[in-house]
């Protein structure tokens, strides 16, 4: 096939832009983004909390305590996403047994949870380094003055560091969010329709089977760009504040 | 803790139903890889609901309807299939799935009587290539596709033992590869390659026969039938006559023609 | 040798880093008795800080013990949170909580701790801004004041804890000089109130006005200490002439 085919005349179906599935598959699309919003968002909002704790145990003075957490950020973000997935998913979850049942009347949990869980517990070791990066950017200062006044260190931490650490965190944490939009792709290995799935889906029924990648790269982009900039802004925004 | 045991726990039991068969439970759960058209694929409906339709599908629906049970279809990557129906996650498995060569499948599941019997195996290659390939030999030091943990798979490793194999889990992204010269030719199903060379101008195939005819499809259960569906599987398959077959198959291959047009 | 006269006692304290490779402090000892003004003078880097924050460990010293009130607080089973409470610290850089209003920066302690309630805290943190002059700004951010009105409140905010001796580690050293005199004004009246103070400072006039005694450092040792006349007029160690010299 020429290159000058793949872009221009000859739109037939294994080109780059044969998007003739558009008005009758659309739905596939809508669902995908519905999905793979889903799955970033709750993602990383279920990985807040281990994450804080993995950050917490990181800054520990117990040497063990320490180690325990660095093994998990260690393991987590030197083993590919895919496999952690399906590792995840045939493990952990053949064990807890989540019953048929769908949320909203469309999200099936049985594979949704385990998907989403995968994803929050990778995400979790990445969010983890950023709480760190957000305590240890709060002035030691801040905890030596509440230390001085009597404040236990978890008194301290709690009452004076962390409240600052998250304004340090949000911008970091928002990015976090368009990582896991385009990470949740590896979902669709387990069926879950988030955008991926559905082009493939796509493909594979229409037989058109690159229009539908070209649509999806389209829809991640459009979603994740915008965002970013975004983020961008207010991070300005807030530095611009914090001068003052 | 120990709520969340108990809570774990009543969700195990939730989970510990027999198939429809055995108990009085009404769901049959029926596993299938719905990337395959005319055999098992999505669609919209006329109501713009995604479904998953085709010969494989109409098979299932047949079965539990014979049993008098609800059909639920859960759609698996192909390689995971008897994996899942192992952990009792799905009760039967069908899709376009024969006995393999080296017997793996045979270890890992029981199977019904045939349901279908394809034509052998065709290979695709890109057009004007045909004249390179006159006997398997001519594919040495080719890369040649199929899909994964198929017999395919087994017959590019096994009968074109020169070939390089390119195995993949999708049929779209092997016929991607043909035509964006990434592997030299795939092997496919006869009517999965008839359907790729009729919609794609790129593709052709090649008049090369891979045997007499394809070994048949059948219909797969859990290692020693746990659930005891085998006889009402065999039972529903030797009750369908060729004329309820070949409308199955004209209303798979009507589905697909119709999931194409725009 | 520890009279019930002196609130705090150090001796031999030593502070070493990376395993002795830099010692900060080399067998100091000290005492500070009730009542007592105390002027930590010297060059920077002498380790006038790091003897004034071993006082309620936020720095730990290597070896040598420090007591407070009669106890070893260098001791691991004593709970320093409950001594500290009753030694009030005062930072250069302030370290007012940003994230909080002036009134709840003075609160936040003796109502976490529950030494008072909100109301009771409140109507204390009320009264110390009033004496201070700084009632108004009781609901702002630390980012809306000036420097001198930061050091002022937290000054105020160490007092909310009623505390039995107060440590200043450089309180003017982070000012535009205009605004050094008020912050000094307020430690002055502190003084005159009879609060046990240590203060690391560079205000040598501040030092022979208000300390009852000075004490000159260098290279992490105490070099000489006296009332402020003696040791500002007639200096007997060569190394505190010569600081003197420089600064005087």
């Amino acid at each position: 096939m020429a290159i000058f085919d793949i872009f221009f005349g000859n739109v037939d179906n294994t080109s780059f832009l044969n998007f003739s599935f558009l008005p009758k598959y659309a739905y596939y699309f809508f669902q995908g983004v519905e999905y793979t919003l889903m799955l970033a968002v709750v993602a990383v909002l279920l990985a807040v909390i281990p994450a804080l704790l993995l950050a917490l145990m990181r800054l520990s003075k117990n040497r063990f305590i320490r180690g325990l957490s660095g093994a998990y950020i260690a393991v987590f973000r030197s083993t590919p996403l895919l496999v952690q997935l399906f590792l995840i998913y045939y493990g952990p979850f053949y064990v807890i047994k989540i019953p048929d049942f769908f949320l909203f009347g469309f999200i099936n949990l049985k594979i949704f949870i385990p998907g989403v869980v995968a994803l929050a517990l990778n995400s979790s070791a990445y969010v983890a380094e950023i709480f760190r990066a957000g305590i240890l950017a709060v002035d030691a200062g801040q905890t030596e003055a509440a230390r001085s006044l009597g404040l236990s260190s978890w008194q301290a931490m709690k009452l004076v560091v962390l409240p600052q650490a998250v304004k340090n965190v949000l911008p970091a944490l928002a990015n976090e969010i368009v990582t896991m939009v385009k990470e949740s792709s590896v979902c669709s290995m387990l069926g879950i329709y988030e955008l991926m799935w559905g082009a493939k889906t796509v493909a594979t029924t229409t037989y058109i089977s690159l229009g539908p990648y070209v649509v999806a790269a389209l829809i991640y982009f459009c979603i994740n760009f915008p965002a970013s900039k975004a983020i961008e802004a207010i991070e300005r925004r807030m530095r611009r504040g914090d001068k003052q | 803790m120990k709520k969340l045991l108990a809570f774990a726990l009543a969700l195990t039991m939730v989970l510990a139903m027999g198939a429809c068969g055995q108990s009085n439970d009404k769901v049959l759960v029926f596993g299938t890889s719905a990337d395959y058209p005319p055999f098992e694929f999505h669609i919209l409906d006329e109501n713009g609901k995604d479904q998953i339709v085709g010969i494989d599908v109409a098979i299932a629906r047949k079965i539990a309807e014979d049993m008098g049970c609800e059909l639920q279809i859960k759609d698996i990557a192909f390689e995971s299939l008897l994996t899942d129906m192992g952990r009792g996650d799905v009760d039967f498995v069908i899709a376009a799935m024969e006995i393999d060569a080296e017997g793996e499948r045979i270890n890992a599941a029981d199977y019904s009587d045939p349901y279908y019997t394809d034509e052998a195996p065709l290979i695709l290659v890109r057009k004007g290539d045909e004249g390179l390939y006159t006997s398997l030999e001519d594919f040495d030091g080719k890369l040649v596709g199929a899909q994964t943990a198929t017999t395919k798979a087994d017959i590019v490793t096994g009968e074109m033992t020169g070939a390089k194999p390119h195995l993949l889990t999708a049929v779209p992204a092997l016929v991607n590869d043909l035509v964006y010269e990434k592997c030299d030719a795939v092997v496919l199903d006869a009517a999965v390659a008839q359907k790729y060379a009729s919609i794609n101008d790129d593709v052709v195939i090649l008049p090369l026969s891979l045997g007499e005819a394809a070994e048949p499809y059948r219909a797969w259960v859990a290692k020693g039938d746990p659930k005891g569906l085998l006889e009402a599987i065999n039972k529903t398959i030797a009750s369908l006559t060729e004329e309820d077959l070949a409308a199955i198959i004209e209303e798979a291959n009507t589905l697909s023609e119709q999931a194409v047009e725009n | 040798m520890a009279t019930s006269n002196n609130l705090i006692q150090v001796e031999h304290v030593t502070k070493e880093y990376n395993d002795g490779a830099v010692k900060a402090l080399n067998d100091c000892s000290l005492a500070i008795r009730k009542g007592e003004v105390v002027a930590i003078i010297g060059p920077s880097g002498s380790g006038k800080s790091t003897l004034l924050r071993c006082l309620n460990l936020l720095e730990v010293p290597t070896s040598g013990r420090i007591e407070f009130g009669g106890v070893d607080i260098t001791d691991k089973t004593v709970d320093i949170d409950l001594h500290r409470r009753k030694m009030g610290m005062v930072f250069q850089h302030f370290n007012l909580f940003p994230h909080m209003t002036v009134k709840k920066n003075i609160t936040l302690a003796p109502v976490q701790l529950k030494l008072k309630t909100q109301a009771e805290a409140d109507a204390q943190a009320m009264q110390l801004l009033e004496r201070i002059g700084l009632a108004d700004k009781a609901e702002e951010y630390p980012a809306m004041l000036s420097g001198g009105q930061k050091q002022r409140i937290a000054i105020v905010r160490a007092l909310a804890m009623e505390p039995e001796v107060m440590l200043f580690d450089e309180p003017t050293s982070a000012l535009d000089p205009e605004m050094v005199g008020e912050v000094l004004d307020l430690m002055r009246d502190l003084a005159r109130d009879g609060m046990t103070m240590a203060v690391v400072t560079h205000e040598m006039g501040f030092a022979r006005e208000v300390a009852s005694r000075v004490i000159f450092m260098d290279g992490g040792a105490i070099l000489e200490e006296n009332e402020p006349e003696a040791l500002f007029d007639r200096p007997q160690n060569p190394r505190t002439q010569l600081f003197l010299s420089k600064v005087l």
